[in-house]
């Protein structure tokens, strides 16, 4: 594997960063953080609409709201199951990937492994079997990452 | 708190239960993070001008045993946790900014092994102090 940061995400974020202050006038710095998960959010939305969701996991969305609720907290981001999955799995955002892959599967005229969009390089297009399986003890209650998914029943 | 990654969960079961080598570093980078990494690594690194992770090698002087923070002898106690013995200070006064702080990871090079999230983030404004920790500061719980 080579990992490789896409450097159109890192300028991505940089140039976001670098833009609150001016998108922002007077926002305090302990807000910035606010603005970066509303940005977050349309790319969180967008790459879910541009993944293969299967009906297994169709389901495991349904039988989660019924178990806990509609949405989560990931982090500090509160959110749907399968972006909580996301989360979980791949990270809030910027992430190495293997570029190896890509090129292998463009070179044969595959679909990639992962998104090579610059807003969510990294974050794969289809749910794998070990994310099946950590969906499977999410859903079971085991394995909980206490940290890093929060329910809101237990905020309020 | 801290939660593994997975390539950090399949070390522990080599090790312990399969009798295998273990692919851990002996000095861990311990990395501030602008969004959290996930269980197959990842994550955004601190990357405002100036910053730098901190390095600490693996042994009994620099990680508290588990019995009380600041010990330097084997573990002895019963809650699991052991910290950094020594203050942190990630690189030198900001050269950039704003960057908020949200994460850490302890890196085997530049691999999250395992990660958490701060108590407190914070922002990065350009010509900011380097953040530092304190001894006793850092935690990490394995129960």
């Amino acid at each position: 594997m080579t990992p490789t940061t896409d450097p159109a995400l890192t300028a991505h974020i940089d140039a976001r960063n670098a833009s609150l202050p001016q998108d922002w006038p007077g926002i305090k710095p302990e807000h910035y953080l606010e603005v970066v998960l509303r940005e977050r959010a349309d790319r969180y939305a967008a790459h879910l609409a541009a993944m293969t969701i299967t009906p297994d996991l169709v389901q495991w969305g349904m039988a989660m709201t019924r178990k806990y609720g509609p949405y989560v907290r990931a982090w500090h981001f509160i959110c749907d199951w399968f972006t909580a999955l996301l989360i979980l799995r791949y990270g809030e955002e910027n992430r190495a990937y293997d570029a190896d892959a890509v090129a292998a599967a463009v070179a044969a005229g595959e679909a990639p492994p992962c998104s090579t969009d610059p807003a969510f390089a990294g974050w794969p297009l289809v749910f794998s079997d070990a994310d099946r399986v950590r969906a499977a003890e999410l859903l079971a209650g085991t394995k909980w990452p206490k940290e890093g998914l929060t329910l809101l029943s237990t905020e309020t | 708190m801290s939660q593994m990654c997975d390539v950090m969960e399949n070390d522990v079961i080599d090790v312990y239960l399969r009798n295998q080598a273990s692919g851990k570093p002996t000095t861990w980078n311990l990395g501030l993070y602008t969004a959290a990494p996930g269980e197959t690594g990842g994550g955004t690194k601190a990357t405002y001008t100036n910053y730098a992770d901190v390095a600490i090698v693996a042994s009994l002087a620099n990680m508290s045993g588990t019995q009380s923070a600041g010990s330097t002898t084997a573990s002895s106690g019963t809650g699991g946790q052991s910290s950094n013995n020594n203050a942190l200070t990630w690189g030198t006064a900001a050269g950039s900014g704003p960057q908020t702080l949200t994460h850490f990871a302890w890196q085997n090079g530049t691999t999250p092994w395992m990660y958490g999230t701060l108590t407190a983030s914070r922002t990065i404004n350009n010509g900011d102090s380097a953040p530092t920790a304190a001894a006793g500061q850092f935690t990490v719980t394995a129960a």
